[in-house]
């Protein structure tokens, strides 16, 4: 794992936000910076304040997809509106309980996407992300 | 064709007549088999839809679950509140199922009770 490595979780299910937060603490040390979103639009919001910092870069983002208010891949698309150096600091990945290929394919379209998860979530999955900031399938 | 003479008496009437009711009826039947699957396709695909999102949700986070309560370096605080999900994951499945449920049923003609297969 990278030093001063930032985490942001976005999944309205709490207790897969529980499980992640835990997993990462395990896997990091407690040396990582989590924060947990369960509305999406909060998750934004931090997203976007922490982009106007010059200290955001190497920031994880687990985004789950189905969501009320606002879902994962409307999320990306206000994601994308940032600067380019804001968002090239993040590595995005999905983490979905999603079978549906239609899902599957969008993200592998995606270039911002590094990797989608289909959970459980497990501590391999976790550490992997941490490790190499890459995850494939 | 009904032709009269100048005094308005039937001077004579040509024409063709011929049995339509088997075709119309057919039509209307065929009209209706239509709009019926056009239903049951759209119910199909609303439940293909909750099996792949609603019904794998909290099926992916009770795994997700169990995972950490089963690893030896997660504390009793931690399990505690993974028992606490665990609870309302099942909670949110059982409802699901009985959605589910009623879907299946006014899909196909003869009503569908998931629950007996269930509690056999």
């Amino acid at each position: 794992m990278k030093d001063g490595q930032h985490v942001i979780i976005i999944d309205d299910d709490k207790f897969n936000n529980l499980v992640c937060t835990k997993y990462i603490e395990m896997v990091s040390g407690k040396q990582a910076d989590i924060h947990a979103f369960t509305d999406p639009e909060q998750g934004l919001q931090h997203i976007r304040e922490l982009g106007t910092h010059p200290m955001c870069a190497n920031t994880i983002l687990l985004l789950d997809l189905n969501m009320p208010v606002m879902s994962g891949w409307e999320l990306l698309e206000e994601f994308e509106k940032l600067d380019d150096h804001c968002k090239d600091a993040f590595t995005c990945f999905i983490v979905t309980s999603s079978l549906d290929p239609v899902d599957h394919r969008r993200a592998a379209k995606n270039p911002r996407i590094a990797g989608l998860i289909v959970k459980p979530v497990d501590r391999t999955v976790i550490t992997r992300i941490l490790d190499n900031g890459v995850y494939t399938l | 064709m009904i032709k009269h003479t100048v005094q308005s008496l039937l001077l004579r009437i040509s024409g063709m007549m011929r049995q339509v009711t088997g075709r119309k009826i057919a039509e209307r039947e065929r009209t209706q088999a239509q709009q019926s699957l056009a239903v049951r396709n759209a119910d199909l695909e609303r439940i293909a839809f909750v099996v792949s999102h609603e019904l794998r949700a909290p099926v992916a986070t009770i795994l997700s679950l169990v995972g950490l309560m089963n690893d030896p370096e997660t504390d009793e605080i931690t399990r505690a509140e993974c028992m606490a999900g665990l609870v309302a994951c099942a909670t949110t499945l059982d409802e699901t199922v009985a959605d589910l449920n009623g879907l299946a049923a006014t899909t196909s003609n003869e009503p569908t009770d998931l629950t007996k297969g269930l509690n056999q």
